[in-house]
């Protein structure tokens, strides 16, 4: 994957195959240690211990349409080779966290690329997941809840003309990395 | 006052109606776009993003469009599948943003399958 922002598409999508109703994700760029942080949490069906024992193993999935898993070693590898740390923590029936720290200087840390796409098309296409999301970039910091948007509009929140807005939105504050 | 007449109540209704028929999924057109590992590397949130955005040009709010993961058919990602009202289940491979906006228009506008795109239909 060429943007670091598909491989954060990636990671949730495990979120909601595990069919959290809520996903906090956390992505924080510290200028000053020069270390990105990317944090996602859910409260889906959470894992038992000998599934988080093989999760960095590219060929053992939990699926049963193929035999492969790439999504987890491909971000994990990523990440250790650009000397970061991914630590990841499930309890069954809780949920689960992931937790990525990478110094974000490193030449092989793919760009973040389009993450205003990756978390608009999240928004749009899963009108009943909540998502809480912050963003810290540069000394500027965004926060999105989902559900506050949810309550304050009163209609639903894939409807045309609020997926309109947000794309503006996140457009507009989701760039310069 | 103001008293409310039956010509309120009826407009309350209708948008109320409109609302929940937006909510639901029932009575639209599906897209499942799938974004497995394999469909995000081969290129599906941009799938995804022209079909919102070509939903969001055209208007069509009859249509409501959902995600899905890995179906094991790894190699024809990025893959769609469309469902008419009423119609057939279409699946179609390698839907690249220029094939996905021909889709929406021939197929889920104007109900004519692209059928150079499709892998199966059920």
């Amino acid at each position: 994957m060429k943007e670091l922002s598909l491989h954060i598409l990636d990671l949730v999508q495990n979120s909601i195959e595990a069919n959290a109703k809520n996903i906090y994700l956390e992505i924080r760029k510290d200028l000053q240690r020069g270390i990105l942080y990317i944090i996602i949490k859910d409260d889906g069906k959470g894992m038992p211990k000998e599934i988080l024992e093989e999760i960095k193993n590219p060929f053992f999935t939990s699926r049963t349409t193929r035999k492969v898993g790439l999504g987890i070693p491909l971000f994990y590898e990523l990440i250790k080779n650009c000397g970061g740390e991914v630590k990841i923590n499930s309890e069954v029936g809780k949920g689960t966290e992931i937790y990525a720290e990478v110094p974000f200087l490193c030449v092989d840390l793919p760009p973040m690329g389009n993450l205003s796409g990756t978390i608009w098309g999240l928004i749009a296409t899963n009108p009943d997941i909540d998502f809480e999301i912050k963003i810290v970039k540069n000394g500027d910091e965004i926060n999105i809840s989902t559900k506050e948007i949810k309550e304050s509009i009163r209609i639903p929140i894939n409807s045309p003309e609020v997926i309109s807005f947000l794309k503006e939105f996140l457009n507009e504050n989701l760039g310069g990395w | 006052m103001k008293k409310l007449t039956l010509e309120d109540l009826k407009k309350i209704k209708e948008k109320t109606q409109a609302e929940l028929e937006m909510r639901s999924p029932e009575g639209k057109d599906k897209i499942v776009v799938h974004m497995g590992t394999c469909g995000i590397a081969a290129g599906a949130r941009e799938t995804l993003l022209a079909i919102l955005d070509e939903i969001e040009k055209r208007g069509l709010k009859n249509v409501v469009v959902t995600q899905a993961g890995c179906i094991g058919l790894c190699e024809y990602e990025p893959l769609i599948s469309v469902q008419k009202l009423g119609g057939h289940k279409v699946l179609y491979k390698h839907v690249t943003p220029e094939k996905a906006r021909k889709i929406i228009a021939q197929h889920v506008v104007n109900g004519q399958v692209v059928s150079e795109d499709v892998l199966s239909t059920e």
